[in-house]
């Protein structure tokens, strides 16, 4: 029998909690029945009964539609973020706050794309975010009157290194190329913190296998768009797990009938086996749903199998992230009329 | 035949409407040749437009795929996408054909959808931005076919009238005055020979 070290108590309290706050999660028969629900009303009705009655009832009745109940989802999404970084102290939550800052990414992605395309955006257009827990002035961001400006007021935050990322904007008018600095940053911020995390291993695992996916899936998408090399390189999260900086290139720079080849030739072939067809006709936002999903049924295992680890936390986490996008995609998808069959296809379960 | 009636029945008049109906025949020749011209034209054009129903097969799938791409990052998510999209831009213009203007449409610019970062996002802006260049070339071509079919149909109409009833009209006008003018003939002549008889016996 493997014997673990004397682990401390606060490690032993997240562990536990994060075991009851699991409960709260809707299972994947839950979602499979809201799935087959006829229409939004019979979700609603659903979602009253769970964690989220208290912002689904506070909604005005001729106000529930797709867009204000995935606002809910990813207020609670949020919610469930900062609540374990709020009951964790030290490097656990410092770690949990920055595993939380994909939010925050993804707010200035949304803002910086608007204001590329010159319009404006409204905050309620973004994942809210408590005060306390981001260091970017977002208000002050939706209302920059430019990129530029929205960009220079993260000079003094982590993003700052996106103030350097606008000659390169400027140069190929695109703003993949933040996108790309910001998962970077975000990336490396959370790497670092991985390292003095208590039972690292399994945490280093798991989010550098996210990051590693994450990576190959921007490259294999940027290639299929014919993006230039700089570009692309410039795009890519600087940090690796067990993918090298030369295995990328090859992904980048093989034939595109190479790439499945390339592909089965690292350490995350499994995750690509089955989607030569995918890759050959570039589907990459169906490669990227199935690897997506992998990772889905890897979080849940992980949370089967290593139920007294502090991975069983980020699991948690990610299964909350899983939750947060398949309501999304039911909610839009029933008010969209969208078929049962094709709304499983696009399901993670 | 009214006409024909009215008529004075002199050489004259005849020599006018022989000309006239002559001018007016190579008028319908012309006629005729624009005619066929424009029909050639609208079927060339008709033969563009039959994509009409495989694009609107190709729209519903777009939407599908857009549906898709809607559902799974939802509505926020994706409209902050859609905007890293630059806009077409697509100038309009004129020229002739047959004598008729008919509209051009121009793409100056070209939707530039490679900023789209999500690959689902990514293949609905594909498959709608593809559909884009044909919509417009199709709306291009039903505004031309607008146009030079209701060309072809006045055009059709002056040939009917000149066949049915300009035409016809003259050349009864003709046949009138020619049987008028025979007629007149045959009598000068009778009288003529007439009068040679009675000057014939009065001499005798």
């Amino acid at each position: 029998m493997k014997l673990f070290p004397l682990r401390s108590p606060g490690l032993i309290y997240i562990v536990t909690r994060a075991h009851g706050l699991r409960t709260h999660l809707l299972k994947p028969e839950d979602i499979s029945v809201l799935s087959k629900a006829p229409d939004l009303s019979t979700i609603v009705e659903a979602l009253l009964k769970g964690d989220y009655a208290q912002d689904v009832s506070a909604i005005p009745s001729e106000k529930i539609n797709a867009i204000s109940l995935t606002e809910i989802f990813y207020k609670k999404l949020a919610d469930r973020f900062y609540f374990i970084a709020k009951i964790t102290s030290g490097s656990l939550r410092k770690f949990f706050e920055d595993y939380a800052k994909r939010l925050e990414v993804e707010n200035i992605k949304r803002i910086l794309r608007v204001k590329h395309g010159k319009e404006t955006i409204t905050e309620e257009a973004l994942v809210p975010i408590p005060r306390e827990y981001t260091a970017v002035n977002f208000p002050a961001m939706v209302g920059a009157k430019d990129l530029d400006e929205s960009v220079g007021i993260l000079k003094e935050t982590i993003y700052a290194p996106l103030i350097d990322g606008m000659e390169l904007y400027k140069r190929y008018n695109t703003t993949l190329i933040f996108e790309g600095l910001l998962d970077s940053l975000y990336f490396k911020e959370l790497w670092y913190d991985v390292q003095k995390l208590p039972e690292k291993d399994d945490i280093r695992n798991m989010i550098g296998k996210e990051m590693d996916l994450k990576n190959l899936i921007l490259a294999l998408g940027l290639k299929a768009k014919n993006q230039p090399a700089e570009l692309i390189e410039a795009s890519l999260i600087k940090s690796y797990y067990k993918l090298k900086k030369r295995m990328i290139s090859n992904v980048i720079q093989e034939r595109p009938e190479m790439t499945f080849d390339v592909l089965m030739e690292t350490y995350y072939s499994r995750y690509f086996q089955g989607l030569r067809d995918f890759l050959g006709k570039d589907m990459i936002g169906d490669v990227e749903h199935s690897i997506f999903n992998s990772l889905f049924h890897e979080h849940s295992k992980i949370m089967s199998e290593k139920p007294l680890r502090l991975v069983f936390v980020p699991a948690y986490l990610s299964l909350c992230e899983f939750e947060a996008r398949n309501l999304t995609t039911i909610t839009t998808g029933k008010q969209l009329g969208l078929s049962e069959e094709r709304l499983r296809s696009i399901l993670f379960l | 035949m009214s006409s024909a009636i009215r008529a004075a029945a002199t050489k004259g008049v005849l020599l006018r409407l022989r000309e006239q109906l002559a001018f007016i025949e190579k008028g319908k020749e012309i006629l005729e040749m624009k005619r066929e011209q424009l029909a050639g034209e609208i079927n060339h054009l008709l033969a563009e437009v039959k994509i009409r129903g495989e694009l609107e097969k190709g729209i519903m799938d777009s939407y599908e795929h857009l549906k898709k791409a809607h559902s799974m990052l939802g509505y926020q998510n994706l409209q902050s996408m859609a905007l890293t999209v630059s806009q077409i831009n697509v100038s309009g213009l004129t020229y002739s054909v047959m004598g008729v203007v008919v509209p051009e449409l121009r793409i100056e610019k070209e939707i530039d959808i490679s900023n789209v970062p999500s690959g689902i996002a990514y293949e609905a802006a594909e498959k709608l931005s593809k559909l884009l260049r044909k919509i417009i070339r199709l709306g291009e071509s039903e505004a031309k076919i607008e146009k030079l079919v209701d060309e072809f149909m006045s055009t059709n109409r002056k040939v009917n009238a000149l066949d049915q009833i300009v035409i016809p009209s003259i050349s009864s006008s003709i046949r009138y005055i020619e049987g008028r003018l025979y007629e007149e003939m045959l009598e000068e002549f009778i009288r003529t020979k007439h009068i040679r008889e009675v000057i014939r016996r009065r001499r005798a």
